[in-house]
């Protein structure tokens, strides 16, 4: 395999794996907050602000894993 | 109704004509290369000016421009745009309140609006239709071709124009009449100079917030002797006692550690999170737009807009937590990550 190809390789697997993690934490804040919703609807506001921190902290990870295929395929 | 209508009308004109000029083919635009550095457009005094410090500085006279004129006749009973305004910024406000208190959002606010109101021009700035879409175009080299369109420049002189007037080449022309397009604006925080900087503003306001609300004390979360002074200060208890205090006060000390580590990974956190996004929505859009033309990239283009006022929430929401976080002091910090 020359380098090109194994760059291109290496920047598929690296997004493909590294968003299988987040991917899956994001599900469950997202599950945990509607059935949180379905129980208790008027804590609404209260979920809100901690749903988006803890989906924001998730989703960094997916974004390192993106930059990590980006940088390898084009720097 | 017949406003909707008329709205309705105008839309699918103007859709109407996009297409029909793209299928004329009169400008050719190409997918701009793809670098993650800025690309270097004007040069002032030696100074090499980058397309996102370009954007940058537009995203601050639109602000400065915009707030000037909204408040320059301040009324009671507020215009529209002045009502946006102060929707907008109560709501913003309120969210402040809900997580920092009565108390410290007065202080944070200025702030960490200061920062949302920034991300949030800029990336709307980014995904504005001809924003990105014109600039210059610069002799393709090597590596540097790698993901764009390399193009050969059909006008003669001119290095410069609203539209590119190029012609794709084929594989394996000769090399000097590459040339790839440089965006004359790029998106303020497609430049990981722009998300470092923010991120540094929001952690070192960090400590200027906690060295504020706890004095010097706020300092010894990250070199915490306290607990080892402790285990030899103490007095009335045993020999057992006293080691056991020693041994909490090590892992005091570590736990002292992790915190400063964790001070510094907050800014690696924040600039990439912001970069990443911004950066991989435009490379998304261009790439939709260039893969499948005119209709695909329009539900990308939602989910970008969507995406732009998100991180610019995320970031200033996070700011504030981080702050809440630094001026509640050790005891009450359970309590703090509540929020």
């Amino acid at each position: 395999m020359d380098t090109e190809s194994a760059r291109l390789f290496a920047s598929a697997l690296a997004i493909g794996l590294g968003a299988l993690g987040p991917g899956l934490g994001l599900g469950m804040i997202g599950s945990k907050a509607m059935e949180a919703l379905g129980r208790n609807p008027e804590a609404r506001d209260a979920i809100f602000v901690p749903l988006i921190l803890g989906l924001a902290f998730t989703e960094a990870i997916g974004i390192y894993a993106l930059v990590v295929a980006l940088i390898i395929k084009f720097v | 109704m017949s406003k909707r209508r008329k709205v309705l009308v105008w839309a699918v004109g103007i859709s109407v004509v996009i297409v029909a000029l793209s299928l004329l083919r009169l400008p050719t635009v190409v997918l701009p290369a793809i670098v993650i550095r800025a690309e270097v457009v004007l040069d002032l005094f030696g100074f090499g000016i980058t397309n996102t410090l370009l954007a940058t500085w537009l995203t601050m006279l639109l602000l400065v421009l915009g707030s000037w004129a909204i408040t320059r006749r301040m009324k009671q009973v507020p215009g529209r745009l002045q009502g946006l305004l102060e929707m907008v910024i109560e709501t913003v406000y309120n969210l402040i309140e809900g997580v920092a208190g009565r108390k410290w959002a007065r202080q944070f606010a200025p702030i960490v609006m200061t920062i949302f109101f920034f991300l949030i021009t800029s990336n709307l700035l980014g995904l504005t239709p001809l924003f990105g879409s014109w600039g210059i175009l610069e002799p393709a080299e090597g590596a540097h071709t790698q993901g764009a369109e390399a193009v050969k420049w059909l006008n003669d002189a001119e290095t410069f124009g609203l539209w590119v007037r190029a012609e794709k080449l084929e594989e394996g022309a000769a090399h000097e009449e590459l040339y790839i397009l440089a965006p004359m604006f790029r998106s303020a925080a497609t430049d990981l100079n722009t998300t470092i900087a923010l991120a540094l503003v929001s952690v070192m306001m960090t400590q200027y917030f906690g060295v504020k609300a706890l004095g010097p004390t706020y300092f010894g979360k990250f070199i915490a002797v306290g607990g080892i002074k402790r285990a030899f200060t103490r007095k009335r208890v045993g020999c057992m006692g006293r080691i056991g205090a020693l041994g909490m006060g090590l892992i005091d000390i570590f736990v002292g550690v992790l915190e400063t580590i964790s001070e510094f990974s907050k800014i690696i956190s924040f600039s990439f999170r912001l970069f990443g996004n911004i950066f991989a929505g435009e490379v998304l859009l261009g790439v939709m737009a260039f893969l499948i033309p005119y209709l695909i990239s329009i539900p990308f283009f939602g989910l970008e807009v969507f995406v732009g006022v998100v991180q610019a929430l995320v970031f200033m929401m996070l700011t504030v937590a981080f702050f809440v976080i630094a001026v509640s002091g050790h005891g009450s910090e359970e309590h703090a990550e509540e929020h």
